[in-house]
């Protein structure tokens, strides 16, 4: 990418490219990395009315596609409207789901369907090491959602990995599980943040493992990132990708009751925008003062006078913040060895959960 | 030459920026962009579909230069060549 393309991006677009859409805090699983901290429902949650209402606000602003996640999506009743509208109205969905709900039925409907992808996240190569993670019984469902999903027809889904210090070392027989469903890998950080604020020091990828994870990825172009390994960009060439921070600048993130926030990594409010129910979405991601903020040349930080600066940028906003560590410092995993010991983990604040369990 | 037509795909997405503009195409799910302005000019006079030989003389350019424009945007599927352009109804 040319200095000034990377300029014009770092300043921030007329639009998203894509963003994150988080359909519900309700899930069935509970996840130790939780990035949402999801599990019951939020008191508050969009209706179908304005979640279609937000869909046209996003086509009309040009947005590509959301990345439809949660909580778990599908337990939303309106699940099948609201991506159908989407489909209707030309944004593309990619959908992230733990699978459970993914019957034959659902299966075949997702496949009739144009402008939508599914990420079915797996978070181990075997049954052991991803239900420690994702809890009991959780690989297979989502072997059972990708197997539905290759019955029905559907091409090409995902299987989404966040990288743990327990399936770097598996990564081979990650893609080798992938291929035997068709399915596209795609490998993602460990963010502390949610739930991962708890978890992220015994999950997180030793420094060995994550210079062992970058030469992986970078003989494999094929594997979907999500452009989230930025910060290991020092390791040798940058990955595909934009390999920036894009938060507030190219991506942003809803949640399930309306809150904008910079990116899916930091619901909190020191990273809040505004709220869909009292300003339009346009009217946020044009006008935030925080993302004014994040859009604006990065001042003086302990970084600057690193050689690596250019290359990894200092690295995941979200990964400093969650454990503590000054914006202006270098990621808790900087290859360069110049990470700083974090003052202590800070947590994400989340609308408060209900006390009635949802279905 | 004179009666080939040039059409815009109807599976990309054109969206104006400072630079330019992206663009995505939804069946590769392919991100890109443009930034010369020769180029989103032949993409607009492509949008309702336009003969070759039509658009070159719109747009002024020498036939070296807006053959490797051609070339480029139907490289980046950008561009459909000898198709007439899709409706909504037909996608």
């Amino acid at each position: 990418m040319n200095n000034s393309l990377a300029a014009a991006l770092r300043a921030g677009l007329a639009a998203p490219i894509c963003l994150t859409w988080e359909l519900t805090y309700a899930c069935n699983l509970s996840c130790s990395h939780c990035l949402s901290d999801s599990g019951a429902k939020a008191p508050g949650e969009l209706t179908t009315g304005e979640a279609l209402s937000l869909i046209d606000a996003f086509a009309e602003m040009g947005i590509f596609y959301v990345n439809v996640g949660g909580g778990e999506p599908m337990m939303r009743r309106d699940f099948f409207q609201i991506i159908e509208h989407a489909a209707a109205r030309r944004v593309g969905v990619k959908f992230s789901t733990n699978g459970t709900f993914l019957d034959a039925a659902a299966a075949k409907r997702l496949a009739g369907m144009d402008y939508v992808d599914v990420q079915v996240s797996i978070d181990g190569h075997d049954a052991a090491t991803n239900d420690a993670v994702r809890g009991e019984g959780s690989f297979a469902k989502a072997v059972s959602a990708l197997t539905n999903l290759g019955a029905a027809g559907f091409v090409n889904p995902k299987i989404s990995v966040v990288a743990t210090r327990h399936n770097v070392a598996h990564l081979d027989e990650l893609e080798a599980l992938a291929g035997s469903f068709g399915a596209t890998l795609r490998v993602t950080r460990l963010r502390p943040s949610g739930r991962g604020t708890h978890s992220y020091a015994a999950l997180r990828p030793t420094e060995l493992q994550n210079r062992e994870l970058f030469g992986w990825l970078s003989s494999r172009p094929e594997v979907l990132t999500g452009d989230s390994f930025f910060h290991l960009s020092p390791l040798g060439d940058p990955l595909p990708g934009l390999n920036m921070c894009g938060a507030g600048r190219v991506v942003c993130l809803v949640d399930p009751v309306g809150d904008v926030y910079a990116c899916p990594f930091t619901i909190h409010p020191d990273f809040r925008a505004g709220n869909v129910r009292e300003t339009p979405f346009s009217r946020i991601w044009k006008t935030s003062g925080l993302f004014a903020t994040l859009r604006a040349e990065p001042g003086p930080s302990s970084c600057s006078s690193c050689g690596a600066y250019s290359s990894c940028q200092g690295g995941c906003m979200a990964a400093k913040f969650h454990t503590g560590t000054d914006l202006a410092d270098p990621d808790p995993e900087c290859v360069m060895g110049r990470a700083r010991e974090a003052r202590g983990t800070v947590v994400s604040i989340r609308p408060r959960r209900s006390s009635v369990a949802t279905r | 030459m004179a009666n080939v037509r040039l059409s815009l795909n109807p599976r990309i997405s054109i969206r104006p920026e400072s630079f330019g503009a992206l663009c995505y195409n939804f069946a590769t799910r392919d991100l890109f962009l443009i930034k010369s302005p020769l180029a989103l000019r032949l993409a607009e006079l492509a949008r309702d579909g336009i003969d070759r030989g039509e658009a070159e003389k719109a747009l002024g350019a020498q036939p070296a230069q807006f053959t490797r424009l051609v070339d480029a945007l139907v490289n980046k599927q950008l561009l459909l060549v000898g198709e007439a352009p899709l409706g909504p109804d037909h996608e």
